[in-house]
């Protein structure tokens, strides 16, 4: 597919000379080299770009245009050198057809100091060749592998669309994407009995998505109705991994997990919006039907009984797991006086699950039964009601408020129904001459009814919610602009004894920007974010606190010499962020840190016409302290064979040098 | 030379009488004629294209004044130095922000800015021009635009944990729509876990065993915008679970504290709760009803 990308965009852009029949080239093309230096090649540093190790690569990057009157053909190509290449061929006729295919790829790399017993990573059975043991001391590590632990995605999407002079139009698009690579799972036996042991497992990961998008619709000056249909197929080739017991407790020799099972959505959209002969008055609706299904073949309870042991036989064969969806959304917004705007929107949605509720045998420790558990088929239907209004006091200023109303309805939890009303009121000003102000605050009451249980969970308890935001944006001239903000948020769950209390937050920013002159312009900002939650559990009510404070700094400058031909940017962003978890009746944790350190520095020289080359730096430091993966060795713990060190700190170094064309003036 | 006196008399007499004739009406080459440093702009963005060789509809062929509106007022203005030039420049904070932006409407409302009106942005006044740069060949990056206001997203893609927004495989537009969505906080889809579906279908099932918070709310436990924690958690695992999960494996059931880390406790480190109950998102195992298989 990139092959084909390639060779058709640069067949179609050159097929004929620029100038000829009006034709018109635009746009630049960029080629060149790029050398990557860093330390510990950790994973982390090409986490989406997939760069980890040292060495030379290739630079590459186009946004060529060739218009000809109302036809054009664009072609973009996007870090080629790279994993997370991207490649885009399009071509229309401006306001009637068009038509595009591209090629995308993402990396994720997770881990490249990931070790295991396992052999056959990748695949969906896992061996290995030791002599099983209690704990894991008792295992003989010696022969541990590494395994990279990394996704990669691939998309290949077209489509198609075409506006008719009748004012109809339809689009289609189809997509397929590949993902594939292995991470890791955790791998559990012997459940209960005091015998439960795990093995981090490297699990492998081979899905394929096929997706349909088609949609017509109607429009006519402000009045529109579309249809679109969503069908979205999920394909995993690996639906189960089974792992060979590295451990003697409960005396089971082999064990499977499920990973997830084939699944297929289909949307069905209604849409439509028209203004209305009065007061600049606009309705819009949109309606939504889905299907989520998944109908995969269930597995025995255990592979360590007999497959016709009448306690390994699942309630009924298949899944028969099936969720339809149900969206309404309605908008009605008028403008009565020229100064006021009014704004009512309903909102509909609601899940609808239709999987069979069993009972299904409980099977611990692989083997024996010791009670049943009921599936269940969760559900919930929101309402939420808004009303807004703002008026235009003049002086460029707007004031606004707003109220919502939400119910929720849920089934099989600890309270059937919350309700959540929601104040909010705000002012936006420019009434001061290079000066311009912002405030909005809101305030949220959610209160949980018909409660079945006494268990507050965080997501229906009762909550008070507030949550502020300020801006300032000072320019005294016009090369000089200066910009404050400052937010709040608080969410208290006074009235839950256990579980999240409270949860609560700050930030404030401040941003400033200098252009000095035509041909210099600088920039900073600071960032400082304080979250603050406290939970209180256990039996024995323990509470413990969580603080956060993340600060972020970044500066800029870019120049411009010799008439821009020679122009220097630079940005340097610092990042640091300190986590502290304190126990008052506890001794606290180590401090959790990141620090980030990123520095990009670059200069093009403009030498001829179109043609300019150009040089860059760029500079990363990285460092972290987890003490959840610090020094942690697959043996650490007893019960647990893990798999991943920590992420590893890095020092990272990148020179490149590229040459850019650029066509047309 | 008498010929072109007639003419040159002919040209001033009629043509303000055309301009009033023509709705006022000028005429790009009018514009151009001061507007110099916009010509070669106007050229290579979109609207100068769409304009100049398939308008759609008698509006876009009037080139300048589809947008800015018709010009011989504006001339005039110019002509007598006015301080109000009678013309629509869509610059903030001059003027209704909706008597502006409903030249934008005029061609752009439809499917994609369905719910442009009454949305959060147009209520809080803003205007089309205060993120788009129509003249410019290139957009401005999209983050930036939102950065511009939401700064403190900016500082929370710097952060460990984050999807590929600062590597550009990602915008802010990927998951919301600036012009106003039918789901929570503008998301392009009609909930938050259709919209994080979109792109992890893994996660949609359904399953045997679903996990309830999981299936109505992702963000119940996730922060999208970036964490300080693995896997965008918006507090640590195991610290996270027991937010809701508060009863313990065992009685008394101490907390996990920093002694947990030199007993090295099997439900601290390393994948903490998820060492073993590693299918929190759902399974579809008979045996995976306490999300283990």
């Amino acid at each position: 597919m990139k092959r084909f990308l390639y060779i058709a965009a640069v067949a179609a852009l050159f097929a004929a000379p620029a100038d000829s029949n009006g034709a018109e080239l635009a746009g630049s093309a960029s080629i060149g080299v790029g050398v990557l230096d860093i330390d510990n090649e950790s994973y982390k540093f090409g986490e989406y770009t997939g760069l980890s190790n040292d060495g030379a690569y290739l630079l590459a990057n186009a946004n060529i245009g060739r218009y000809s009157g109302p036809y054009y053909l664009e072609f973009a190509a996007k870090d080629i050198g790279f994993d997370n290449r991207e490649l885009l061929l399009r071509g229309g006729k401006f306001g009637r057809f068009d038509s595009f295919i591209s090629f995308s790829q993402t990396p994720r790399l997770i881990s490249n100091n990931s070790r295991t017993i396992f052999s056959g990573a990748g695949t969906t059975v896992l061996e290995h060749g030791i002599t099983p043991g209690a704990d894991t001391t008792d295992l003989d590590l010696s022969g541990l592998g590494d395994v990279k632990l990394e996704l990669k995605r691939k998309k290949t999407a077209l489509g198609f669309s075409e506006r008719l002079s009748s004012g109809f139009g339809y689009t289609l698009a189809v997509s397929r994407e590949d993902k594939e690579g292995i991470k890791s799972i955790g791998g559990t036996v012997g459940t209960g009995f005091g015998n439960a042991r795990s093995a981090i497992l490297p699990e492998p990961v081979d899905y394929r998505v096929d997706e349909l998008r088609a949609g017509m619709d109607w429009q006519k000056e402000a009045s529109f109705l579309r249809f679109d249909y969503l069908l979205s197929k999920f394909d995993n080739s690996a639906e189960t991994l089974t792992w060979e017991n590295p451990f003697t407790a409960g005396g089971i020799t082999d064990a499977r997990i499920s990973l997830p099972p084939d699944n297929r959505h289909q949307r069905f959209s209604l849409s439509g919006g028209t203004a209305l002969p009065f007061y600049s008055t606009r309705v819009n609706f949109l309606a939504e039907y889905g299907m989520m299904e998944q109908d995969e073949d269930l597995l025995p309870f255990s592979l360590n009984l007999p497959v016709n042991d009448p306690q390994n036989i699942p309630p009924r064969e298949r899944a028969r797991a099936e969720i339809r969806t149900k969206t309404l959304v309605f908008n009605a917004a008028t403008r009565p006086l020229p100064r006021l705007g009014l704004n009512m929107r309903y909102r509909f949605y609601s899940t609808d699950n239709r999987m069979p509720e069993e009972e299904f045998t409980y099977l611990r420790n692989d083997t024996t039964t010791t009670r049943t558990l009921d599936s269940r088929a969760f559900d919930h239907t929101s309402r939420t009601l808004t009303l807004d209004g703002s008026y235009f006091l003049g002086g460029a200023t707007t004031v606004r408020a707003g109220y919502d109303h939400e119910t929720v309805k849920r089934s099989h939890r600890e309270a059937d129904r919350t309700r959540e009303n929601t104040f909010r009121a705000g002012v936006q000003s420019g009434y001061f001459e290079n000066l311009s102000l912002g405030l909005n605050a809101s305030w949220a009451e959610r209160s949980a009814h018909d409660r079945n249980d006494d268990v507050e969970r965080f997501d229906i308890a009762d909550r008070d919610r507030a949550r502020v935001v300020a801006s300032a944006a000072y320019s005294p001239a016009a090369s000089v602009a200066f910009s404050a903000s400052y937010s709040y948020y608080e969410d208290d769950f006074d009235d839950s004894d256990l579980g999240l209390q409270s949860r609560k937050g700050s930030s404030y920013t401040f941003d400033a920007n200098w252009t000095p002159a035509r041909w210099a312009a600088l920039y900073g900002f600071y960032t400082r974010e304080f979250m603050d939650a406290l939970q209180r559990s256990g039996n024995s009510g323990w509470l413990a606190s969580h603080e956060d404070t993340n600060d972020t700094v970044g500066a800029g400058v870019s120049m411009g010499f010799l008439e821009d031909r020679l122009v220097i940017k630079t940005d340097y962003t610092f990042s640091e962020s300190r986590s502290k978890i304190l126990f008052p009746a506890g001794a606290d944790m180590p401090d959790l840190k990141t620090r980030l350190h990123s520095l990009a520095l670059t200069g093009t020289y403009n030498f001829a016409r179109n043609l300019s080359l150009g040089a860059g730096y760029r500079y990363e430091n990285y460092e972290s302290d987890d003490w959840q993966t610090d020094g942690l060795e697959p043996d650490t713990i007893a019960h647990v064979l893990t798999i991943s060190g920590p992420v590893e700190d890095y020092e990272a170094h990148q020179a490149l040098v590229f040459l850019t064309y650029r066509f047309g003036g | 030379m008498l010929r072109f006196f007639y003419a040159a008399f002919l040209f001033l007499a009629v043509s303000p009488a055309y301009a009033a004739d023509n709705g006022g009406y000028i005429g790009e080459r009018e514009c151009f004629a001061c507007h110099k440093d916009i010509k070669a702009d106007y050229a290579k963005d979109r609207h100068g294209r769409v304009f100049t060789s398939a308008p759609n509809g008698e509006l876009q062929s009037r080139g300048c004044e589809a947008c800015h509106g018709p010009g011989a007022e504006h001339v005039d203005a110019v002509d007598r130095e006015d301080l109000d030039l009678r013309i629509q420049n869509f610059r903030p904070g001059k003027g209704l922000p909706a008597d502006a932006n409903a030249r934008c409407l005029a061609c752009h409302d439809n499917v994609e800015r369905g719910f442009w009106k009454g949305s959060r942005h147009e209520l809080s006044g803003m205007n089309c021009a205060g993120c788009h740069n129509i003249h410019a060949e290139e957009a401005r990056p999209a983050m930036d635009v939102c950065f511009s206001c939401h700064q403190e997203r900016r500082a929370q893609l710097q952060r460990s944990s984050h999807m590929p927004l600062r590597e550009g495989k990602m915008t802010c537009s990927s998951c919301h729509n600036p012009h106003g969505g039918p789901g929570p906080s503008a998301l392009k889809q009609a909930s938050v876990n259709e919209n994080c579906y979109a792109c992890h279908q893994e996660k949609r099932g359904p399953l045997v065993w679903e996990h309830p918070p999981v299936r109505e709310n992702c963000a119940n436990c996730h922060d999208p915008h970036g964490s300080n924690y693995e896997s965008l958690l918006k507090v640590k695992n195991p610290y996270l679970c027991q937010t809701c999960h508060t009863g313990g494996h065992a009685s008394p059931d101490p907390p996990l504290d920093a002694g947990s880390i030199a007993s090295a406790n099997k439900r601290l480190l390393g994948k903490g709760c998820l060492n073993c109950h590693s299918q929190v998102h759902g399974s579809n195992h008979p045996s995976g009803a306490r999300f283990q298989r």
